[in-house]
């Protein structure tokens, strides 16, 4: 068993697919760092910058004076008097003149993310592509076998089906650890270096630290979940197509439906499940109306915990890869 | 269960059966074969296109679910002791089949690693036949002939006791094709067994021991090739005559087989051709030409899957016990259509 294991891991790392999803994963990595850094930089370096723009604000400012048309300004004050009067309402407002920037406002609101927020949504964010990818490499890597139809060939020496199937499905869990490793790697070690590099001063505190290791933990159960139903749909399936078709489809189609005719169903949603398990727990809010047209409209919170998300994907995975080994103990091999 | 330990047979099937079920109905592609392919040398698994060759071999195999029906490799019940016997089973089906981006070499390692044989046999092997310089090459990049012996050089992974090819020179140049061949012989006069599927008969003629007859998927003749072609050859005699329709009446009123064939009649069934000129003489029929009949494999393949195909009278080949039955009405499924020459040849080992 552990050997046939070791066989289909050799396989699958001697497969280019492999290194692609690899490479895939780095220049991903590579473009989020890209747009991070706008966003992380250092509260004088951003004071620097809000100077230099509130200046050129403040010039553009300076030459539109000169047009001010003082009839047209008054006549616009009085229209928005009467409106606020007559809805009642003090703040609204219908930009009548430019009102003279301020350095103040320029400066106001911006300070650079704090890391463990920052680490921890680019988790969830660049999480979902492993996902996918382990997903789509466990029912490549076992479908290419149906393809090329060597599986007849492998079955000549090793006709011990259930072996297979689980070497097969196990080897293709597996291969998700190096690889989601990877990818954990370049977020939690990027991350510091990012602050580090712009000059931020930022740091996370030991909780923080073991917050996002949990979640790294689950992000890789869950990558190596996935790759192991990839594997079992894969042999179901007979066709990567098959399954990234299937996969899709469901999440464009099944859960927008749903979402949309079944609000309170939506908490037996996959990817809301998955979520709430990466994210240890999850919210969906909702506006659900009363019928007729001015219905009440009020918004329902949904909550999702860690638990239930890991019963749903876990019930509907494990129901996959049983359906797949039973279907391939009794399955006709070309 | 008609088969226990130890009989002599590396293969043997009773009763199998298969039905391939599709959107478009069923076809009953295995009809109650019953194959016995004995233990040591080359034993040709004959038959036209569509005979159900190729599936009798994936059932073997454990790659097809039989409908009904037993099937023993070594006197093991496949598929239930497949797993103990496979180590010494090789075999190709079809076209050789590995990843088209790896090398063969690495094809044949990760096969072995699989089945625990040490990775020093996989350059062993590659050198056995013939691919020790081309074996860093992606297999995508082979010729057809480089793929069979690949698939080959995999099956010797094993060192095993049976080995089964299924068409394996289809596709080959005539090298290639004799190459094939000599591997072949050298492996069944090794003291294994090779059961090689074909519907070259040239081929099996030249490097069979023994061969099975297959057509619409029952076995019509099994037993030795020579013993086959002699059957066939001693009770056949084509005569002319000036009256073909009236010496058939005399020599069938005689007792003999006569049939009407071009150029005369064919008589089937006679020790000595005397008999029949001396039957037609006495009636004033005289005899201006009598020739045995010369079958190779060939005529005897042609009759008997021709005849199994389009439901005509299959004139077997002599000396095989004819059930009464079997001529005329022996359509497919009817068990009078199959022919045997195993006693013969049982008795000849
Ligand atoms: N997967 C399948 N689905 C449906 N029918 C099949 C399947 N495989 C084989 N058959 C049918 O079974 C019969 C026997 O096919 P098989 O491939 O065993 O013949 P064969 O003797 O190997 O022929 P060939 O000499 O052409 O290789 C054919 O009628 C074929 O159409
Ligand atoms: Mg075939």
């Amino acid at each position: 068993m552990t050997q046939l294991t070791r066989v289909e891991l050799r396989r699958i790392f001697s497969r280019k697919i492999v290194h692609l999803s690899v490479l895939a994963i780095l220049a991903v990595a590579l473009l989020t760092f890209w747009g991070l850094w706008q966003s992380v930089q250092p509260q004088s370096a951003f004071e620097e910058q809000a100077r230099q723009d509130f200046e050129q604000v403040h010039e553009q400012w300076e030459q539109e004076q000169e047009f001010r048309d003082e009839e047209f300004i008054e006549q616009c004050l009085e229209e928005q008097e009467a409106e606020r009067e007559r809805i009642g309402d003090q703040t609204i407002d219908f930009g009548c003149e430019w009102p003279e920037p301020t350095l103040d406002e320029m400066l106001a609101g911006y300070a650079p993310p704090p890391m463990a927020d920052l680490a921890t949504s680019q988790l969830q964010q660049t999480g979902t592509l492993v996902f996918f990818l382990v997903l789509l490499g466990g029912s490549t890597a076992t479908a290419a076998e149906i393809a090329h139809r060597t599986l007849g060939t492998w079955l000549t020496f090793e006709p011990r089906r259930d072996r297979v199937f689980a070497s097969k499905v196990l080897a293709s869990g597996l291969v998700a650890i190096p690889i989601t490793a990877v990818f954990l790697a370049i977020i939690l070690l990027g991350v510091p270096l990012l602050y580090r590099i712009r000059g931020v001063d930022d740091a996370m505190t030991a909780t923080q630290w073991t917050d996002l290791a949990w979640t790294s933990g689950r992000i890789v159960a869950l990558a190596v979940f996935l790759g192991m139903v990839g594997a079992a749909a894969g042999l179901l399936l007979k066709h990567t197509g098959a399954v990234l078709g299937i996969a899709v489809g469901y999440l464009l189609v099944v859960e927008n439906m749903v979402r949309g005719l079944f609000p309170e169903r939506a908490r037996y949603l996959l990817s809301e499940n998955l979520i709430a398990w990466v994210n240890d727990g999850h919210q969906i809010y909702n506006w659900v109306c009363d019928d007729g047209f001015d219905g009440e409209c009020r918004e329902v919170v949904t909550r999702i915990s860690l638990e239930h998300g890991a019963a749903v994907i876990g019930l509907v995975g494990v129901a996959v890869i049983l359906l797949s080994w039973v279907v391939f103990r009794r399955r006709d091999v070309d | 269960m008609e088969l226990v330990a130890d009989d002599g047979l590396a293969v043997a099937t009773r009763g199998l059966r298969k039905t391939f079920r599709g959107i478009r109905g069923r076809r009953v592609a295995i009809h109650g074969l019953d194959l016995d392919v004995p233990a040591g040398g080359v034993h040709g698994f004959l038959g036209p296109n569509g005979s159900g060759k190729t599936t009798t071999i994936r059932m073997l195999l454990g790659l097809l679910r039989a409908d009904s029906g037993t099937m023993h490799i070594f006197g093991q019940p496949v598929p239930q002791r497949l797993p103990h016997v496979i180590a010494r089973v090789g075999a190709i089906v079809e076209s050789p089949k590995f990843y088209p981006t790896f090398t063969g070499r690495r094809s044949l390692s990760l096969l072995a690693q699989a089945i625990g044989t040490d990775q020093r046999r996989v350059g062993e092997v590659l050198e056995e036949v013939g691919l020790a310089d081309r074996g860093d090459d992606r297999f995508a990049g082979y010729s057809l002939g480089m793929k069979q012996r690949l698939a080959i050089a995999a099956t010797l992974l094993k060192s095993p006791d049976l080995l089964i090819f299924d068409e394996p020179t289809n596709g080959l140049d005539p090298a290639g094709i004799r190459e094939i061949r000599e591997t072949m012989r050298n492996l069944g006069t090794q003291g294994r067994t090779v059961l090689v599927s074909s519907h070259i008969l040239s081929e099996i003629e030249q490097i069979a021991d023994t061969v099975s007859i297959i057509g619409r998927g029952q076995v019509v003749a099994q037993g030795s090739v020579a013993s086959l072609i002699n059957e066939a050859e001693t009770g056949g005699v084509d005569v002319g005559v000036d009256n073909p329709e009236a010496a058939v009446a005399v020599l069938r009123r005689a007792g003999m087989t006569a049939d009407l064939a071009p150029g005369g009649l064919r008589v089937t069934g006679v020790d000595r051709p005397a008999d029949i000129t001396r039957a037609l003489a006495a009636q004033g029929l005289y005899v201006d030409r009598l020739l045995p009949v010369h079958l190779d494999l060939e005529s005897v393949f042609l009759q008997l899957t021709q005849a199994d195909q389009l439901g005509a009278t299959p004139p077997p080949p002599e000396g095989t016990p004819t059930p009464p039955s079997a001529p005329g009405g022996a359509g497919p499924g009817s068990p009078g259509s199959r022919h045997t020459a195993d006693a013969d040849e049982e008795a000849g080992r």
